[in-house]
């Protein structure tokens, strides 16, 4: 039943994405994603207990432990690992490829709205959250921000994303590196192509300063299995005036290769420098796609 | 190569289609805005970018069908190696099979055996593409074979066979119709030239050379001609050598039928051919198998003719074959021979129609013409003759309920009037061949006999007559009769006045003739020294008619009492019934009549004829007799009816259907005919190049129909493009053969061939 519900809010939420009202989209794949789990279990993140200590004088009431005190007769105050939310970046690529979807919407928008509904979701879970788009440069940077107005600029930017030529993500990735000042967690939705090689060091540098990343693989279904028939003209999105004139079905073995192996490097890389790696085609439900993902994050943050 | 219907090659630029569709098939190319273009940038790939081989060869296939298709439909013919001369040839051999290709020219070697000679030499020329088809020279021309059938080895042989069974015949070949048969037969569908290759000894006679309008009437067959055509003469004997030659040109008799024990005179003509006088020429006579003994005539110089005459006296009743033969060694044999059929009849029915009552045979008509005929004047007793002649009296009252059938002729002595039903009867009579003789006389009254038997020019009697002439009183004022002339059958014997008294005759009355203004011209048989008619002839049907303007008695005339009147009688009675004859002797194309029995059931007739099979001829009715009668008398010599009949033996009749005496004539073609066929268009005489196409055959010639074959390649074209397209369909949509693809795969594999492809 929570299937079918998923699938008809997808529906909805294609109708709006194809629309641009990101608000509205987030609003209901989150609220899709939340109603069919329980709440409790997924709010520990940004309280973590951590010891008790005693009481000094000027410490405030509120935080005396009064089960301690019970015990032991004494005043205990609680500590806590993290008193502040998690910082998340999410950083969108916006070359020029990510422009490309033929039969499903492209894979930038597709990446606008995951963007937008984990925006939310974040920001639901008083988490801080920044947006970050990238192109040649950084085109635009919201730092993160945890109080839920922030919402309305993260939707704005990202409804004024346009992508456009090929991107530098490795050198903005280090740009963006030296911008966090805190720990967070970087959440990159691109497809990769390009310069990966750049791209997998911006996101080892990110590795080295602690920062958890989170990599979303986007790609068309048509990039994945190459199913033209007709004798077609194949023009980059990135750089004007490079096209094939190509009889698909003859090519459409070695293509499929060079993309399978690409994706393994991209996996592996990802998976080596501890990174998450999520492939995501631009024809899969978005809510299926994130409540996958969150599973996967609640199940490695209770290990 | 040529094409039998050349306008579908208009349709060849339809080849432009399956290449105009592979065109823009490749023009339609979808452009796709891509974004992984890193995946495509391989070197490998971009090796492959350039050619559709499997689209090319469908487009070449295609092609290849729409070609087969049209050149199909143009119906090409394949001109086969080494047929340069010409495949395709209807070739026409018209042999010539008439007596003269008995000649003898070269020992014991005749014209027939050259012509087979060189028949096999031009039918080695001749193909399987070739078509061929046989005419021989008899009648208007013989077809040996239904139709032109391709010059196998076996159709030739079959042909040569069925040449040799015919062989020579006594025919004379009459050229210009032979030929005009052959062009006017239609040519084969795919014969391209037709050639007509007369084969012959070189002979002038049949050639008519002087009938332009039938030498016009061969070229314009040539002119008309769907297809070039071409005769082709070839002389087999090449020489105008002198011949040697002696024939029995004519053999005849005055009558066709003779009494018994009556004597005739045959008559034959014994014509010298050759260019050398011959001094003495022996002539054999035999009737049936009976030597009649021997004549001797000459000499007979180049181009003459001596008649030799034999008296004979026929002895018995019955069908005889009379021979003549000359025994001389010359180049032709068969013409030193020739029949004569003689029918010698034992009675003759005569019905005589008189009713006089007088008692004294001498003072009445019939008694004079009875005593003429050997029979009792008094016609009591007609068993009791001397004569063929049966006479049977019954009066004019009789006449109607008189059945004439079994009389060959009816004689009035003394015309009285007649009703019409006897006029109407006696009509049918002399239509059907019957003789009659009307003499007239006191009883016969000129009105009377004007409106029954003149009946205003339509009836049997040519010229009315007027009122009676002469004073029977005044005996010295009388017409003598003027001896009549030799041109007439019935008056050869009476023109003889050294012998008989004819002018000795005088008239005392008689009803003069009133010559009808719209009358045709009339035989006169007896006139009177001042000219005016006596006697004279009418014809109605097959049957002739006398008309004597007096009686057979003595009281006009005294006629009856002269030495003439006897021969008069007999010679005018046989004139009469010769019609009634079945004619016996023949010439070629004459109708052959068989007079059957009438009281007799004759089951079958069957003609047996000098050459193929006997014909069953079919029997009818004319009038009160039953005849059959056949046109098949083409080839001269014995024929033969026999009549098989219920209950009794087979009958045979014999018939003679002579040979033209101009066929012994070996004379070769004169120059005239040589220049005449030299100078008209599409003749070749004895050509140095046999068999070659005639002037204006289009191309070389045609040889094996293509189209057949190009069908075939149609059809391959097509299984080949659904199998390529099959394959490219597996390729480019992964089409399984396994039943849960079918569906999809079958889907596509039309989409595919109707040029309806997706993308996607």
């Amino acid at each position: 039943m929570a299937v079918s519900t998923e699938q008809k809010s997808f529906l909805n939420t294609a109708a709006l994405s194809r629309i641009g009202n990101l608000e509205l989209l987030s609003t209901r794949v989150v609220d899709g994603i939340l109603s069919g789990k329980h709440r409790s279990t997924f709010l520990g993140g940004s309280f973590e207990f951590a010891n008790h200590r005693a009481y000094t004088a000027g410490d405030e009431i509120r935080l005396i432990d009064w089960k301690v005190y019970a015990r032991r007769d004494r005043y205990y105050i609680r500590q806590f690992e993290e008193t502040t939310s998690l910082q998340g970046l999410m950083v969108l690529d916006c070359s020029g490829s990510m422009e490309f979807g033929l039969s499903t919407v492209s894979k930038l928008d597709y990446s606008r709205a995951a963007c937008a509904c984990l925006s939310r979701l974040m920001l639901r879970q008083r988490d801080a959250v920044g947006l970050a788009l990238v192109g040649q440069k950084v085109e635009s940077y919201l730092p993160p921000k945890g109080y839920p107005r922030h919402l309305q600029a993260i939707l704005q930017s990202l409804e004024k994303t346009k992508s456009k030529g090929e991107t530098r993500l490795g050198p903005n990735l280090f740009d963006l590196m030296r911008r966090l000042k805190r720990r967070g967690m970087l959440l990159l939705f691109t497809d990769g192509l390009g310069d990966w090689d750049a791209t997998a060091d911006g996101l080892k540098q990110a590795r080295l300063r602690g920062h958890e990343v989170l990599v979303f693989h986007v790609m068309a279904p048509e990039e994945l299995t190459f199913r033209f028939n007709r004798f077609s003209r194949f023009e980059c999105l990135e750089r004007a005036g490079l096209k094939l004139d190509l009889d698909p079905p003859t090519v459409r073995d070695l293509y499929l290769k060079n993309l399978n192996d690409f994706l393994s490097k991209v996996q592996t890389n990802c998976t080596s420098m501890g990174a998450d790696y999520l492939l995501l085609s631009t024809d899969q439900d978005l809510g299926d796609a994130l409540s996958y993902y969150l599973n996967r994050r609640a199940s490695r943050a209770k290990h | 190569m040529s094409f039998l219907s050349a306008a579908f090659l208009w349709g060849l630029p339809l080849l432009a289609v399956p290449v105009a569709i592979h065109l823009l098939s490749r023009r339609r190319q979808e452009v796709v805005k891509w974004g992984a273009m890193q995946f495509l940038m391989d070197s490998s790939i971009r090796r492959r970018k350039i050619w559709r081989w499997d689209d090319l060869i469908l487009m070449m296939l295609r092609t290849l069908a729409v070609l087969g298709i049209v050149l199909a439909m143009a119906r090409p013919l394949w001109l086969g190696a080494g047929s340069g001369r010409g495949a395709g040839r209807d070739v026409i051999f018209v042999w010539d099979v008439s007596l003269s290709m008995e000649r003898e020219y070269d020992g014991e070697r005749t014209s027939f055996d050259a012509l087979l000679e060189k028949s096999r030499e031009l039918m080695d020329q001749l193909g399987p593409s070739d078509s061929i088809r046989g005419l021989v020279t008899i009648g208007r021309g013989k077809w040996l074979t239904p139709e032109s059938l391709p010059a196998t080895t076996e159709q030739k042989r079959q042909l040569l066979a069925e040449l040799q069974k015919i062989g020579v015949t006594q025919t004379s070949a009459d050229w210009l119709t032979c030929l005009g048969t052959a062009l006017r037969v239609t040519p084969p569908r795919s014969a391209t030239a037709r050639l007509i290759v007369v084969i012959s000894d070189g002979q002038a006679q049949g050639w008519r050379q002087q009938d332009q309008a039938a030498w016009q009437n061969i070229s314009r067959l040539i002119d008309e001609s769907r297809i070039p055509t071409a005769i082709e003469l070839d002389n087999v004997i090449g020489t105008s050598a002198a011949s040697h030659n002696l024939a029995v040109d004519k053999l005849s008799t005055a009558r066709q039928l003779l009494g018994i024990g009556e004597t005739f005179l045959v008559e034959a003509e014994i014509h010298n051919y050759g260019d050398d006088s011959i001094q003495r020429v022996t002539v054999n006579w035999r009737l049936d198998d009976k030597s009649l003994g021997q004549s001797h005539v000459g000499p007979i110089g180049p181009g003459q003719s001596r008649q030799v005459v034999l008296k004979q006296t026929t002895s018995r009743a019955g069908i005889g074959q009379l021979q003549c033969r000359i025994d001389v060694p010359d180049d032709l044999k068969s013409d030193n021979e020739r029949t004569l059929i003689v029918e010698t009849i034992d009675q003759v029915p005569i019905l005589l129609v008189d009713d006089s009552t007088e008692s004294d045979p001498l003072k009445t008509d019939k008694g004079y013409l009875l005593a003429a005929l050997g029979q009792d004047p008094g016609g009591e007793d007609s068993a009791k003759t001397s004569s063929v002649f049966r006479v049977t009296t019954i009066t004019p009252q009789e006449l109607v309920t008189q059945s004439l059938s079994r009389f060959r002729s009816v004689v009035f002595a003394n015309t009285p009037n007649v009703d019409e039903a006897a006029v109407e009867k006696l009509t049918d009579f002399v239509r059907q061949g019957g003789g009659l003789w009307l003499a007239l006389g006191d009883r016969t009254q000129p009105a009377n006999f004007n409106q029954t038997f003149y009946r205003s020019g339509g009836g049997l009697c040519p010229w009315p007559i007027n009122e009676s002439a002469g004073d029977l009183d005044r005996r010295e004022e009388f017409l003598a009769i003027h001896p009549p002339e030799k041109d007439h059958p019935a008056t050869i014997l009476l023109s003889d006045t050294q012998r008989l008294d004819v002018d000795r005759v005088k008239v005392f009355q008689r009803f003069p003739f009133a010559t009808a203004p719209t009358a045709s011209k009339v035989p006169v048989l007896l006139q009177s020294g001042t000219g005016e008619a006596l006697a004279i002839e009418g014809f109605w049907g097959r049957g002739r008619v006398f008309i004597q303007a007096l009686p057979m008695g003595v009281r006009w005339s005294n006629l009856p009492l002269t030495q003439a009147f006897v021969p008069l009688v007999h010679e005018w009675l046989w004139y009469l019934i010769q019609p009634t004859a079945i004619s016996r002797n023949l010439l070629p194309g004459d109708t052959l009549q068989v007079s059957l029995p009438g009281n007799e059931h004759v089951r079958e007739v069957q003609l047996n004829r000098p050459q193929g099979t006997p014909l069953i001829l079919t029997n009818f009715s004319q009038g009160d007799r039953a005849i059959t009668q056949s046109r098949e008398t083409e080839l001269p010599g014995p024929y033969e009816a026999v009549l098989r009949i219920e209950g009794k033996e087979d009958e045979t009749q014999a018939y003679y259907v002579a040979r033209t005496a101009e066929e012994s004539n070996l004379a070769q073609w004169p120059a005239e005919l040589t220049a005449k066929w030299n100078a008209t268009s599409g003749f070749r005489l004895n050509p140095a190049s046999s068999l070659a196409m005639p002037a204006g055959t289009q191309g070389d010639s045609l040889g094996d129909p293509l189209w057949s074959s190009l069908l075939v390649m149609v059809v391959l074209a097509f299984l080949a493009e659904l199998w390529l397209v099959r394959f490219i369909a597996a390729k480019r949509f992964g089409v399984r053969s396994d039943s849960g693809g079918l569906q999809t795969a079958t889907d596509r594999l039309f989409g595919r061939i109707l040029g309806a492809r997706g993308n996607h």
